[in-house]
């Protein structure tokens, strides 16, 4: 399977930066995600502000590079019923295959909102396009029911961090590194 | 100017699909069955094509509202789909996967489409079987509000007047849709249950505290789930039916636990807080009762002396008693034994009749089940458990018979009219090509017990011909008839009557008797035996019987799948077929490679030898490969009356010995081969390219006993390029562009084909196509141009479908010396013909 590495690479070449490639920054701060315009009829993202980015550094693999995990309310209107959803998608700025490293599958993404987990049972994203447009490709997406209650208690956190759980048990830290879950309740970021 | 010469085709076949019976096999269809069931979810969809047609690609590639596949048909198969230039069908049971209907079209030069339209979008994959069928599983249990509809639903719903449309656009990147803002808009249809979350807590003494503040009669529960090595626990009350309830008592549950949220929990969850372990909760509000929940102390060593004691009582079927050792081993959570428990405990209660506790343990178990086979297996036994649950959502009524074991009966019926004429231009001789009306039928009545399932099938058509010159006059033909009783407790099922099935080296339809059985999760065992039955409208013939027995063993290092058979057929006496083979399937994520052989022991000779392989890739891209070998048609005794005054090898006898029959049917059978390639690339969003080569060669056949030879073919080549776009001209249309262009030893052509698919309102889709080829005869050196314009349209309201088809050929040849004659003057032949086909299907 080396295509998906290989534009997965590419992408992150052309977009952020490759994070060996010496003197560059691998920040994707100066590339904001954006909402995508009409994922297909009836479906439609929650936000014009975009998905907050976490992250987690991998020091052990890297001196710059990260992985980065978003996150985003959807909407999907179907037949005149609407779901909601948080949408997450994992990606990276880590160059694995110099490492030699795998990356492995996610299991779970634990919310920490305000230090209380918040547990999402995951499901993969079912389209084929993403609710938002990143600066970078991402590797894998997944979406899990969500209430209202709880995207409001995301917007209300003053402190917002993440465990992304992956098939080898490890749960690194994933802070939170750009966007504001405020924005997702259309109020003013802060 | 004979019919024959016209050289248009007629469609009776069109119009036998165009009534869309669940499952039938008319003269000169291409697909002879397509059998629906559903697994836990996953829907199985089998395709059973009429002749040897090759899988080549699909798109688009894993979600949408529609799913296209593109086959390509081998040798005599793609001669047989020249009759036939589109088919519709609508299977029974089709529901299961949400499926409106199915179709065929031939694109000619062997070339064809089989498309599958949804009622929704959903998720699914594709895949053909070595012995022919090609399998799409659809997996119901993705939400289709979440996948990309290829095609838009049929109902549109606009975007509330209130949602704020930005003034001007966003800075970064405008949305051509007004964001939705989840204070603005009403949640119309949620599913499942909804709890409020009072909170998590890292320490139990906290959530036991916590517990106590709960008042009301709401059902309290805990849950705990480990982080990072951490327990935390969950402590929530519930259950709502809607969002809305549960943040009514938010509100005020907010006053006590100010960080408290509501959420959707699974089934699983709100199964098992609703007994067993979580019912002491919501009764003792202390933080004892807390404890025996969380029951993190569970002693390991008893644990282990519970299950073998439930294991013991299991293999003694005292299913009592192991039911009561596994539930009290799941009454502890958090160890290592409640997968496997939860699992045997489904199997006791299987076995002691108690199937919908059985099938609720099941489906608890695949909530998380410890590897993917293991989860196969269950989902095997989950299905045994529901096969007569399985009810189109459209039948309530159904349903509820179901579920109180009483009958379900459904089906359809349908009725057509065509007629095709052509005429030449210059001297407006014209011919009815055919004309008629089609009739079918198919009922399925089904029945679940605790035991026992029954289910029987009827599917059969009439045919009557309004034209004179069709000697072979009206015709009735039978597709299906059968009974099928399943014993869920020793998991054997047996069918009995006319029937379809190929699993056992069997070659088809048949007049007879089939039994599988699953000794265990992973083996299944299957034998059949009757009289074969080459097309639907004809009689078995008594003198002609076989037998057969197969193994098949699933999921061997959780990726491959062995079946191997043997079968034996006799006709007038001695062996028409003697065969034993097999097929082993790979598959590891988007790798998959099939291998089939079967060879002829009384002939020596390899029937079949094929390699299918598909490799996706994580972006989408596909390549596919294919190479086969083997006897063209199939080699049997009976390949002997080809081209024979008699129709029986017992009349073959009176002439010849049995080994100059032998070597009469080896004569009259070719060696062919095939290799072809493919590579799909998706382009954007809304587009996909993709490229085939494909190549075929058959030997010449031997000259003997007055029959001639036919040539070899030569190497055959076929190119095909395909743009497929969706939403191009609007929303949820599907647009495909082919190039294809064909070298064989006796005609060079090249096609251009537009097809377009356009939903116009709720219900309302019509199908323009246009065909332009370019035709070059090698023989006699002349030129062809033929154009082939049609439209469809077809309206669905509830279960009525009408469809009205319409379409013309114009074709202008060049004749060759040896056939000018009087009436062609200027050399060159201008044909014209037109259809029409009108019908409707009603289903109940």
């Amino acid at each position: 399977m080396k295509l998906p590495k290989l534009s997965l690479c590419v992408a992150a070449v052309v977009v952020s930066g490759c994070a060996w490639l010496p003197g560059m920054s691998n920040e994707p701060a100066a590339v904001a995600a954006t909402p995508r315009a009409a994922i297909e009829s009836g479906m439609s993202a929650t936000s014009s502000a975009g998905p907050i980015w976490l992250a987690a550094q991998r020091p052990g693999l890297s001196v710059i590079g990260k992985d980065f995990l978003f996150a985003g309310p959807v909407v999907i209107n179907r037949d005149g019923a609407q779901r909601r959803y948080l949408w997450f998608s994992v990606a990276t700025t880590v160059d694995r295959r110099i490492t030699g490293a795998a990356e492995a599958e996610i299991e779970s993404v634990v919310l920490l909102v305000d230090d209380t987990p918040m547990t999402f049972d995951l499901v993969p994203w079912g389209g084929d396009a993403e609710p938002y447009e990143l600066p970078f490709a991402a590797q894998r997406s997944y979406s899990a029911r969500v209430t209202q209650s709880q995207i409001r208690q995301i917007a209300s956190a003053a402190s917002l961090d993440a465990f992304v759980t992956d098939a080898e048990g490890r749960s690194p830290t994933y802070t939170l590194v750009q966007g504001d879950p405020a924005d997702w309740l259309g109020r003013p970021a802060g | 100017m004979s019919a024959r010469r016209l050289g248009l085709h007629a469609s009776v076949a069109t119009l036998a699909a165009l009534a869309g019976v669940g499952v039938h096999a008319a003269p000169n269809v291409a697909l002879e069955n397509i059998l629906v069931s559903k697994r836990n979810g996953l829907t199985n969809i089998q395709i059973w094509p009429a002749c040897r047609m090759r899988y080549m690609e699909h798109t688009p590639g894993k979600a949408g509202l529609e799913l296209r596949i593109r086959v390509l048909a081998d040798g005599e198969c793609a001669e047989l789909l020249e009759q036939v230039s589109a088919e519709v069908y609508l299977p029974s049971g089709r529901r299961l996967g949400s499926v409106a209907d199915v179709r065929f079209e031939d694109s000619g030069g062997g070339e064809s489409y089989i498309t599958l339209r949804f009622d929704a979008p959903q998720q699914f994959s594709v895949r053909q079987h070595a012995v022919g069928w090609i399998e799409i599983y659809v997996d119901t249990t993705v939400d289709s509000a979440t996948l990309p509809a290829a095609v838009p639903p049929p109902i549109e719903v606009a975007p509330p007047s209130s949602a704020p449309v930005p003034a001007a656009p966003p800075a970064i990147a405008p949305a051509r849709e007004t964001p939705a803002r989840p204070s603005q808009r009403q949640v119309v249809s949620e599913d499942g249950e909804y709890v409020v979350q009072l909170g998590v807590f890292a320490d139990v003494s906290r959530a036991a505290a916590a517990l106590t503040r709960v008042g009301g009669d709401l059902h309290a529960y805990t849950t705990e789930f480990e982080l990072n090595g951490k327990t935390w626990h969950g402590l929530q009350v519930g259950f709502f039916a809607s969002e809305q309830d549960a943040e009514t008592s938010l509100g005020t549950l907010r006053a006590t636990f100010p960080d408290s949220w509501v959420r959707l929990v699974s089934a699983d969850e709100a199964r098992d807080a609703r007994s067993s372990s979580a019912l002491a909760a919501r009764d003792a509000r202390s933080l004892e009762a807390v404890r025996i929940v969380e029951g993190s102390t569970a002693d390991s060593a008893e644990l282990s002396a519970w299950m073998r004691s439930a294991r013991t009582a299991l293999i003694e079927r005292r299913y009592a008693d192991a039911i009561d050792s596994y539930t009290l081993v799941l009454q502890r959570p958090a160890h290592e034994h409640r997968a496997t428990a939860r699992e045997n405990l489904g199997v006791a209660l299987e076995r002691s009749g108690q199937t919908q506790r059985a099938i609720a343990e099941y489906e608890a178990y695949l909530v998380d089940p410890p590897t993917d086979a293991d989860a196969r297996r269950v989902r095997e036994r989950l299905d045994t458990l529901r096969t007569a649950s399985i009810v189109p959502p459209a039948a309530p009524a159904r349903a509820a018979a179901a579920s109180s074991g009483g009958w379900q009966i459904y089906g359809g019926v349908s009725q057509y009219y065509w007629r095709n004429e052509q005429e030449l231009v210059h001297d407006g001789n014209r011919l009815l090509a055919s004309s008629g009306v089609l009739a079918l039928a198919d009922v399925t009545a089904a029945r679940s017990g605790e035991r026992f399932d029954v289910l029987a099938r009827l599917n059969g058509a009439y045919q009557l011909n309004l034209v004179d010159f069709d000697d072979r006059g009206d015709i009735f033909w039978m597709s299906d008839a059968y009974l099928d009783v399943a014993d869920k407790e020793l998991g054997l099922e047996a069918r009995a009557g006319r029937q379809t099935r190929r699993s056992d080296g069997v070659l088809g339809r048949f007049d007879g008797v089939g039994l599988r059985y699953r000794w265990r999760p992973d083996i299944t065992l299957s034998v059949s035996g009757g009289l074969p039955v080459d097309a639907p409208r004809f009689r078995p013939e008594p003198e002609r019987y076989f037998y057969a027995a197969s193994a098949q063993i699933e999921d061997l290092w959780e990726r491959v799948s062995i079946n191997a058979y043997t079968q034996h057929q006799i006709a007038d006496g001695i062996d028409d077929r003697r065969a034993v083979g097999g097929e082993v399937r790979y598959r590891d994520g988007g790798v998959s490679v099939i291998g089939l052989v079967d060879y002829d022991m009384t002939y020596a000779e390899l029937n079949t030898a094929l390699l299918n392989g598909v490799w996706v890739t994580d972006n989408d891209w596909r390549f596919s490969g294919s190479v086969r070998f083997g006897m063209l048609p199939f080699l049997t005794t009976r390949n002997a009356l080809a081209g024979q005054t008699v129709s029986t090898v017992d009349e073959l006898l009176d002439t010849y010995s049995e080994g100059q029959i032998r070597t009469l049917a080896r004569h009259r059978t070719a060696q062919a081969s095939s290799l072809s390639a493919g590579i799909r690339l998706p382009l954007s969003e809304r587009y996909d390219l993709s490229f085939d080569v494909t190549t075929r060669q058959a030997d010449a056949t031997t000259a003997s006993a007055g029959v001639a030879s036919i040539p070899d073919t030569g190497t055959q080549v076929f190119y095909s390029a395909s743009l497929i776009g969706s939403s191009v001209l609007r929303d949820g249309d599907l647009g495909v562009l082919t190039l294809r262009h064909d070298t064989t030893r006796t005609r060079d052509a090249s096609t251009l084909l537009l097809d377009l698919r356009l939903p116009l309102s709720e219900g309302l889709r019509v199908s323009p196509r246009l065909a332009l080829t370019s035709r070059q005869d090698n023989v006699n050196g002349t030129d062809q141009l033929i154009a082939a314009p049609s439209v469809r349209v077809i309206y669905r309201w509830r279960a009525l479908m009408v469809e009205l088809e319409g379409g013309g050929r114009w074709s202008s040849r060049d004749l060759p010396p040896t056939e000018l004659d009087p009436f062609t003057p200027d050399g060159t032949e201008e044909l014209l013909g037109g259809y029409i086909n009108v019908g409707y299907r009603l289903e109940f």
